[in-house]
């Protein structure tokens, strides 16, 4: 009898409530608050965006002190210097975004349309005033601008989706034609999850045998000046997120990636 | 005024030059999005070279429709023939 995956099983539930209950609540209490203080809506969602940045450290120091995971962040000094940038990453589990948001003081995030719909998040969703991806073109586009200038980094997972269990990343070439728009730099971080566990797929009780080892590492930072290799911008893109994919395989290959 | 198979010719030129698709994919009835892997960004693009080789503005309604090379062929068959 695995007492230890027992408890983890029970925490992971547990770190779940809090997750959805705490949405719910902060919807209700506390982002109204900010709202009435707020002297319009930019402001509002700069502060909501704050907020969740300090409550995610929170609960990534929660889900260690519930002993369900241990989190080893490399380089994280740099994210906090970086303005402007993109951010990507790999995304094996759901804890991604949190760790990454309670890294950046100042991120602006684009997330999947269907979460304006989640009984729980849409509140949140709504006050952070996150950028849809369902967006027309020109709109995203300009959204996405409108936080470089503004100094956020946007984080992006250019996969699109969580990663496949046991894969290497596939990219879809969306985060390039942003990079490539804005003239953004780009922030690479690599996640790694070992053993895998919380891909999304599986029932909130589901933990591996061993307590999992979430790996975060700030890695290469690539200027934007070094995008534009050829006059055709259509191919820079293509070439940018090859390169990007590459990086990636390379990364996790040298590990024992999978095992 | 060009032929329908000049401008198959012309625009196979384009978007192997601007997008890099291999030529022997690019067929009357290749599907810009599915088969030729273009994105609305690309295609935004390929609106805007269209313009200049025509030397005419294409309105976006007209160009919603374009499904397939050959929509293309035909799109731009019909604006020089006006």
């Amino acid at each position: 009898m695995n007492i230890g995956r027992v408890w983890r099983a029970g925490a992971q539930g547990i770190a779940f409530a809090v997750f959805g209950l705490g949405g719910g609540l902060f919807t209700v209490a506390v982002f109204p608050l900010i709202a009435w203080v707020s002297s319009d809506h930019r402001d509002r969602h700069k502060r909501v965006r704050y907020l969740i940045h300090r409550l995610f450290r929170l609960f990534v120091w929660f889900v260690q002190a519930l002993r369900l995971f241990e989190i080893d962040v490399e380089g994280a000094e740099k994210l906090t210097s970086r303005h402007g940038c993109l951010i990507v990453a790999n995304h094996p589990t759901l804890l991604d975004v949190v760790i990454l948001m309670s890294l950046s003081p100042n991120f602006q995030c684009v997330v999947k349309h269907q979460l304006w719909r989640n009984f729980f998040l849409r509140g949140v969703v709504a006050a952070a005033g996150f950028i849809r991806n369902d967006l027309a073109t020109d709109a995203y586009l300009s959204q996405c601008a409108a936080a470089f200038d503004a100094g956020y980094n946007l984080l992006v997972f250019p996969e699109g989706t969580r990663t496949v269990p046991g894969r290497l990343p596939k990219l879809v070439r969306g985060f390039a034609n942003v990079a490539i728009a804005a003239r953004a730099d780009i922030q690479i971080v690599v996640i790694q999850c070992e053993p895998v566990t919380l891909t999304g797929d599986e029932p909130w009780y589901a933990v591996p045998e061993s307590k999992p080892v979430i790996r975060v590492k700030i890695g290469d930072y690539w200027e934007a000046s070094t995008f534009d290799r050829t006059p055709h911008r259509g191919i820079n893109a293509r070439h940018l997120a090859r390169d990007l994919e590459t990086y990636y395989h390379h990364v996790l290959s040298d590990q024992s990636y999978g095992a | 005024m060009l032929s329908r198979e000049e401008l198959f010719e012309t625009l196979k030129d384009n978007l192997e030059e601007m997008f890099e698709i291999p030529r022997e994919s690019i067929t009357l009835d290749a599907r810009l999005y599915e088969d030729l892997d273009l994105d609305s960004i690309d295609a935004v693009d390929l609106v805007v070279k269209l313009q200049e080789i025509l030397g005419k503005r294409i309105k976006p309604d007209v160009f919603k429709s374009v499904r397939t090379v050959e929509d293309v062929v035909n799109c731009v068959h019909d604006i020089l023939s006006e």
